[in-house]
This record gives structure tokens, sequence and C-alpha cells, in this order.
């Protein structure tokens, strides 16, 4: 439910954009500093070279197999959101969302993937 | 209480005093393909004790055996393999001079640390390894744990073993007795790849890492011993072992030069062809879901299994895989299930679950609805409960046992984004040299597939319920290929 918040606010539902998996887990990472409690269930070994979150991970492959993330070249390196996304985050998602956490946390997810999207386009 | 000291409770009341063996030799033991190995007198010692013979009981692959006969290897000998690996990839690492800051003693203590936790690293299995790890996270003690330590629970569980007052008491006279200098924080964060220091992170590494003494030995050893032939040149990979810097960090990780490339790709290409040829193997999923359900079925009734119930997760750490296979006790739904087993009368497919299952016309939000779904498998608790709402639903006394709704947790790949493969000075993540993330990526959302399982007797009513409860709870309708791949006639 989290994670597709943020990839909403992404904006690659009509262009596709150049994914890095290491930018999504080092700013959820920040994220999950200053908001705990909202981004409880992800935990984030730092062995690596960058603090990596294995949920984050799953949920992005489920994203995959459900077609609902899409690789749209042949290099693999863009990935584009299903048509209707938006909608059905908005309408659904959000919704249900809201019933458990506040307008607040809700923006807080919107703000990540804001920051994500900004931080893939600068690099 | 938490889970740490619910652990060492039980090993005091368990294991009383871990008996310290005065091994006067070291001894040598042969095995196959890998060759004959020689072990000091310290490592004999821990061996023999009964929190490592336990895994001789405990399957590496679980009940794979059904369908790949002969992968019959133990946690055991898994273990024994990974200790053995470690010391080649450190011996490697002080050939091409990567320990050279190191004076001899300080490196022949880390290799004593390094072997030591290499032989513990899997205590905290229960029976028939990750099958039990799906049960153990319906303990909320144990979802707490993972998500602290940021660690598997059997991880979790062998750390919080290595850390109990028992542990620490067997170590100082194992340390007294062969003057050795084994140290017990250090060797339980291995476990869970932490060390003290982050200029110390490559030795966690090379026991729980991107290229892992683990990966090295089970990836072998399960191919080997499946007879799923697989090519992956383990003394390439050794030459190109170094220790590196992270740039603009004082952590020390263990990385790749780029000759290290080709068998590291071999590495992530086997962990994958593994996953689809055995780990998710369908038969082998069915089984899972068979033991799966057991040892609810202990738990929610309250059946002893040797002469004690399942109260939590500790408790698993007193059973090996014959404990469930021979269980005799009163419940008829347990015998049933057990004799099943052993006789590989097991679940069958009643519906397949994938992309290409599912009608994807006319619905302009089917891929979220999917998405939905699959998320259900991060909550075990909520697929249990739609297995006892699919039982109902077929009534005629199908119970939750007899039926298993499956969504296999796909694999991950995290060392293909790290970035440590060493080219010049520029250190990179696979993923930059070739998308292999990307293409694995694609590979798996092709092969991964879910299932309704369930016994002979309810296979066409899972089929037909199963096919209902998914449209009616999830707006997902399932095409005729469901049943078709799910080979029902």
């Amino acid at each position: 439910m989290k994670i597709r918040i943020i990839l909403k606010e992404m904006k690659m539902e009509e262009k596709p954009i150049r994914f890095d998996e290491e930018v999504l887990h080092r700013i959820l990472y920040t994220y999950k500093k200053r908001y705990p409690k909202l981004l409880k269930e992800f935990s984030f070994s730092l062995s690596g070279t960058y603090p990596y979150s294995q949920l984050l991970e799953r949920i992005l492959i489920r994203a995959k197999i459900s077609r609902t993330l899409k690789t749209t070249n042949p290099d693999f390196e863009e990935v584009q959101l299903s048509k209707n996304t938006s909608l059905y985050v908005e309408e659904r998602i959000e919704t249900e969302f809201l019933e458990e956490y506040s307008k607040s946390d809700l923006d807080i997810l919107k703000n990540i993937g804001k920051d994500i999207k900004r931080t893939l386009a600068e690099a | 209480m938490s889970l740490e000291s619910e652990i060492n409770e039980f090993t005091k009341s368990y294991y009383d005093e871990l008996p310290l063996f005065e091994i006067r030799e070291p001894k040598v033991i042969h095995f196959t393909k890998i060759g004959t190995h020689l072990f000091t007198e310290p490592e004999i010692s821990i061996i023999d004790l009964p929190l490592i013979q336990r895994l001789r009981y405990i399957l590496q692959l679980g009940p794979a055996y059904n369908v790949y006969p002969t992968a019959r290897h133990s946690r055991f000998e898994h273990t024994l393999g990974v200790s053995i690996r470690i010391l080649q990839m450190w011996e490697a690492l002080e050939k091409n001079g990567s320990l050279n800051l190191l004076s001899q003693m300080k490196r022949k203590k880390i290799i004593q640390n390094l072997r030591i936790a290499s032989l513990l690293h899997d205590i905290g299995h229960g029976p028939f390894s990750h099958v039990s790890e799906v049960v153990l996270n319906d303990f909320t003690s144990i979802e707490n744990a993972t998500i602290k330590e940021a660690a598997k629970p059997h991880e979790v569980i062998g750390y919080y073993i290595i850390k109990s007052d028992i542990m620490g008491n067997y170590l100082d006279r194992l340390n007294n007795f062969y003057h050795i200098s084994i140290n017990q924080d250090e060797i339980a964060n291995y476990l869970i790849k932490k060390t003290k220091q982050d200029e110390t992170q490559y030795i966690a590494d090379l026991l729980n890492g991107e290229i892992d003494a683990d990966k090295l030995d089970y990836i072998y050893r399960d191919s080997y011993f499946s007879g799923v032939e697989l090519s992956f040149q383990i003394d390439r990979l050794l030459y190109a072992l170094i220790i590196d810097k992270v740039p603009g960090t004082t952590k020390k990780k263990l990385m790749l030069s780029e000759r290290g490339i080709l068998p590291f790709e071999q590495l992530l290409f086997s962990k994958i062809v593994l996953y689809s040829s055995i780990y998710h193997h369908q038969k082998i999923r069915a089984i899972d879901n068979m033991i799966i359900a057991i040892l609810r079925r202990l738990i929610e009734c309250e059946i002893p299994v040797n002469g004690k119930e399942i109260e939590s997760p500790v408790d698993f750490l007193r059973l090996d895989d014959s404990d469930i296979l021979n269980l005799k006790t009163t419940d008829e739904k347990i015998n049933e299930l057990c004799s099943s087993l052993k006789k590989r009368r097991t679940f069958k497919r009643s519906l397949v679950i994938s992309y290409k299952t599912i009608d994807i016309e006319k619905d302009e939000f089917i891929q979220n609805k999917m998405f939905d779904f699959l998320q259900y498998a991060e909550y075990p608790r909520e697929i249990r409960r739609l297995n006892k709402i699919l039982a109902e639903r077929i009534g005629k006394g199908c119970t939750e046992y007899d039926v298993a709704i499956d969504l296999p947790i796909p694999p991950t790949l995290p060392a293909a984004t790290q970035r440590i493969i060493k080219d010049g000075n520029k250190y990179l993540p696979m993923a930059d040299i070739f998308p292999h993330k990307d293409w694995l990526d694609a590979y798996i959302s092709n092969k991964w597939f879910g299932y309704v399982f369930a016994t002979e007797k309810f296979r066409e009513d899972a089929k037909k319920e199963g096919k209902e409860l998914i449209e009616e709870r999830f707006k997902i309708k399932l095409t005729s290929e469901a049943e078709n791949l799910a080979k029902l006639s």
C-alpha cells in the first residue's frame, strides 16, 4: 500500500523513467529514521554499500510480477507504471491507507515519491 | 518475555550445561566432491555439541527429496561445508595480499572466530529448514525480532542462542582449555551481518554478505545433490576476492575485482534457477504446505511432540524432521497428514495463479488488483484466514488443513545492486555492467506461480470455490488456463 502511493507520486504512468533501486532504498531509509512508526515494517540491513530493505525489494518484484511496474526498453533500464494505477491508488489505496493513518502520514509518503523522482532525474 | 530472554531460558533448561569435549588432536573429515579437510580440536569440540549434531536430522532442502530423490543432504553437511568455504575464501584473500595490514596473530584469531561462527550459523533452524520458518513467522516475537535485527527468523534465533548465558559459559571454557580467543559477541554478530566497527564489515561479509561462504556452499551443494546441474566456477571467484573501502565511508567490504564478473554472474543465475527448479517447484511447495499444516495444527490443538507442546518459537529447537515424519498423536488429522507425507500422497494443484492465468480483458485495474493479492504473501496470518474461508466454503468436512493458498515469496538479489565490483577506480553494481538485476526480475516475474492446493478428496471443490473466492475477494477472474496448468483432469 505504502510503496504504491510512493510509486504513484513518481509520475511514471505516462512516461517511463530510468529506475535505480539504490535511490529508493536510500530515500526510504532516510524517511524511516525520521518516521519510524509510519514505516515500521521496513527493516534495513546496513552491511552493504547502501541501506537495503528486503521487504522493499520483494514489493518491487511483486509489482513486476503483477505488471503494475513494467520494463519498457530492451536495456531494461526504464520502467513505467501500468495505466490507471494513479486512479486506483487515489480511489482505493489512499482511502484504505487513511483508515489506519493520518493525512499527514499520506503526505509524507507522497513526499518520498517526489524525492525519489527528483533524485532519479538529477542522476 | 522477549525472544532473547526466552531463548536464554530455553538453552538453560534444555541443555543444562554444554559439554566441553576434550579433543586431543585435529581430525580429518572426508567429503564427496569437496575432498578431505582438517578440523582443529576446538572445532571438533563444537561440532560434537548437541546443537550441531541436531542438524544431521534437518534436511537442507526440506522435503525436496520427494521430487529429487538424491536431495537428502542435511544442514550438518552444509555447516561443515560453509566452514571449509570460509577458510578457502580467507586463504584467497591472504594470497592476493588483501590481509597484509593485519598481523599474523590477528589473522589467526579472525579465522578461528569465523570458522566457529560458520559451524554455528544454522543452529536456529527448525524442522524441514525454511518450511518451519513460515510458521515461526506466526509468532509476534519473531516478527518483532526479525524487523529489529533486519535478519531472517533462523538467523535471529541462532544469534540469540550464541548470545545466551549457556553459550557464554561454554565459550569461556573452550577458550581456556584450547588457549584460543573466540569472541561470543563477534561470532553472534556475524550471523546477522553485523560487526562492531565498519572497518571490519568484510569479516561478517565472508559468512553472510553479497558473496559469502554460505551461498558458495549451498548453491553448489543443492545443485549437486539434487541433480540440477549448474555451472558455477568457485575457484575463479576466489581469485577475484578483494577487500576495499566503500567510497566516502570507513566501511571495508568484501568485493570483487573485475575478473570476478563471470563467476558472480553464474552465482546470481544459479540462485534464480534453483528457485524455479527446486525451491519453488510446485510439488515441493505442495508438500511444504502439508508440513506447515501439521505444525499449525500441533500449535492450535496444543498437541505435545516428544512430551512438550509448541508454545513458542523456541520449542522448534527441540524438533527435527524425523520428529514430524514419525509423529503419532491422538489427533486424526495430524496422523493422516503425517502418514500421507510418508507415502507421498501429497496435496495437489487445484489452481495455478500467475499473470498469465488471470483475465486481463475489460478490467483497467487488473494489474493493481493482482498486486493487492500478491501482497498477501507478506501476511501469513491473512493467508491462513483465507484458507479457513476456503475450507468453510467447500464444506463437506473440509478443514484449513486440507487446502492451501500458496503465494511463494519471490527470491531477491541484493548482491546485484550493491557496488562491490571494483573496476579501475570505480565501484560498480552488477546492474551497471549488464542489467542482470532487471533481466532476472523479468525472469522471476515470468516464472513465478501461486497455487491453490488441496487433498485429492477436495481438489475439484477447491478449484471451484478457490476461483470464486479469489474473484469475490480480489475481483480477479482466473481463466481456464489456471485449471489447465493445474492438470486437473
